[in-house]
């Protein structure tokens, strides 16, 4: 591991003592009531990688897996009960105030901008917070306020701000102090397909621009696709995967074949082949490719139907992580 | 000035500052508290009036009975729910986001309530001593009297606050204050004498109110209009006495808390 990395995790573990829950009927719940039991949880077990300046990684798992145990302790909220972890070359849990000028949060269901003032008082707050002198502060928020679009939102009260425009104001608002490293927990929860869009982008320009490294964990996989270059995996409190996102998509050995023309009549049956999606001039098809070759598949359907069109694409990610997910459960 | 010795004051300053413009961009809950003290005062001005007629204690008039619960109101009133607010942040989990920013949560928060507190007492002042002259029909004996009670307000009102602070500390182990605020609230209307001066009260219930902080908070300020409150430097005393006791208990309350968050999560 780089002593220069921007995030270093070493053998990270954390667990939680946990109030178990009392057996069925009264006495045992007496019982519990004035003597309560635990037992212990593993939320982290163990964990290392580590995230080299200016990489954007999403950090993924199922519910409970241990990613806000994990985002909780790189950002000093929580002490590990073992492990080292380094933010910026700072121990988050021991130098958290030192941190916090060097790091921004975004959490896309909590809010830091003040919800019956304008947007720009919020902002002049946070410099005051980082102890930014005026006219830098004012430099970085033009600039802001030009790359995402805020010169009429600054004046506007957070509450008449549509999800969207608040979750730009609230990306914004981290980046006020210029942080090194930006850690991101759903942010586009809520939003619609355009601001989703539109997040996406500004998050990618910004980390593109300024060299911000990304740490972004997320439900929705297009976040990734769209922002990340590499995913960390976590599972039951461990490192299931780590690897680029490109990688990831071709892990399943499949592709996606789509098709458009008149294909009513057209049916594969090949080994190795399923059809996901059937509409009147589409048909999309999934193609083990360990199974049978693309190249196949293709020469069967142009010698059995009029093809206007064709494409083949990776499994989107969503896919990919499900059947980790599976795999995992299976195991 | 203050900055460049304190330079981190600033922010503080700023969280004040953005508190009083939050007051201000909001003010329903403030007229809500204009109307509902107008009422208190209209009720007990007529109730004071027609005890009168029989007899107060202490040679107490209904006019001073009537500008003493204008003064306790607008020291009660004027008291930010700094408490309730912090009860709501912790128990949304809000408290562990709140420490990722280069800021101490207890003193944002009394900063953020210094604002409103000023911003309340400025605001209410009027609408508390209008109603009382209109009510009294009277000005007090001794007008200077309101001067006094100002700064001695001012004092009560921060220790108030800070005893609210340490109440809105103990979410992190209740979950759910209510209770507790409303026996504390309780106990500020009786020992602190809000209604009535505490001589009305039982002697033995003075006794015990006397090793409680509630006089200082209400009785003891607004017992200058009545010609009771006790010297400058006795005041001071015991407000700085009972701030320290909020603010070490605020402190050690937060920083259990604080070790609990880093062990069990926020």
């Amino acid at each position: 591991m780089s002593s220069a990395a921007a995030i270093l995790v070493d053998q990270l573990k954390k667990s939680f003592r946990v109030r178990t829950s009392p057996a069925r009927g009264v006495r045992s719940r007496l019982r519990n009531l004035f003597s309560p039991a635990f037992h212990t949880q593993q939320a982290v077990n163990g964990i290392s990688f580590s995230i080299q300046p200016g990489e954007r990684v999403a950090f993924i798992g199922p519910n409970g897996a241990g990613k806000s145990t994990t985002l909780k302790m790189l950002t000093g909220i929580l002490r590990p009960d073992s492990g080292r972890a380094e933010v910026c070359g700072l121990s988050p849990w021991a130098q958290r105030e030192r941190l916090a000028y060097r790091m921004g949060a975004v959490f896309g269901q909590r809010s830091q901008l003040w919800y019956h003032l304008p947007t720009q008082d919020s902002f002049d707050l946070l410099s005051h917070v980082y102890e930014l002198p005026r006219a830098l502060y004012q430099q970085r928020l033009q600039a802001l306020s030009n790359s995402f679009e805020l010169e009429e939102l600054r004046r506007k009260p957070v509450r008449s701000l549509s999800l969207g425009e608040r979750m730009r104001c609230e990306i914004a608002a981290s980046l006020l102090h210029a942080p090194e490293i930006l850690f991101l927990d759903e942010p586009s929860i809520g939003l619609d397909a355009s601001a989703k869009h539109t997040i996406r982008q500004l998050l990618r320009d910004r980390s593109s621009n300024d060299g911000a490294t990304l740490l972004l964990t997320s439900h929705d996989t297009a976040d990734i696709e769209s922002v990340c270059d590499r995913v960390i995996v976590i599972h039951h409190g461990s490192v299931l995967l780590d690897e680029p996102v490109r990688s990831l998509k071709q892990r399943l050995n499949t592709k996606r074949l789509t098709l458009h023309g008149d294909l009513n009549d057209l049916s594969v049956a090949l080994p190795g082949v399923s059809v996901i999606e059937r509409a009147p001039l589409q048909l999309t098809l999934e193609i083990a490719t360990q199974v049978t070759p693309v190249a196949r598949v293709v020469e069967h359907v142009l010698s059995r139907a009029n093809i206007e069109d064709l494409s083949v694409e990776d499994p989107p990610l969503e896919a990919v992580v499900r059947a980790l997910y599976e795999q995992e459960k299976a195991s | 000035m203050i900055t460049r010795f304190f330079p981190r004051s600033a922010k503080y300053a700023a969280w004040s500052w953005l508190s009083l413009r939050e007051l201000r961009a909001a003010p329903a809950e403030l007229y809500g508290t204009a109307l509902f003290f107008a009422t208190i005062l209209l009720v007990f001005s007529s109730l004071w009036r027609k005890a009168a007629e029989v007899g107060l204690p202490l040679g107490l008039g209904s006019a001073e009975l009537v500008w003493y619960l204008a003064a306790t109101e607008w020291l009660l009133m004027s008291t930010p729910n700094v408490h309730l607010d912090m009860a709501e942040e912790i128990r949304r989990g809000d408290v562990a986001y709140a420490l990722l920013r280069p800021v101490s949560y207890l003193s944002a928060h009394c900063a953020r309530a210094v604002g409103q507190l000023v911003l309340r007492l400025t605001l209410l002042a009027p609408v508390a001593f209008g109603l009382a002259a209109l009510f009294a029909q009277a000005l007090p004996a001794r007008p200077a009297a309101l001067l006094q009670l100002a700064g001695y307000g001012l004092g009560a009102c921060c220790m108030a606050t800070l005893f609210r602070v340490a109440l809105g500390l103990t979410a992190f182990w209740l979950h759910d204050i209510s209770p507790l605020h409303w026996i504390w609230q309780k106990l500020s209307f009786v020992l602190g004498g809000l209604m009535l001066p505490l001589p009305f009260l039982p002697e033995a219930l003075q006794r015990f109110a006397a090793f409680t902080p509630f006089p200082n908070m209400l009785y003891v300020p607004a017992s200058v209009l009545t010609g009771a409150a006790p010297s400058v430097t006795r005041v001071l005393a015991q407000q700085l006495l009972w701030s320290g006791v909020a603010l070490v208990t605020s402190v050690w309350l937060f920083s259990r808390a604080r070790r609990a968050m880093e062990l069990n999560g926020g």
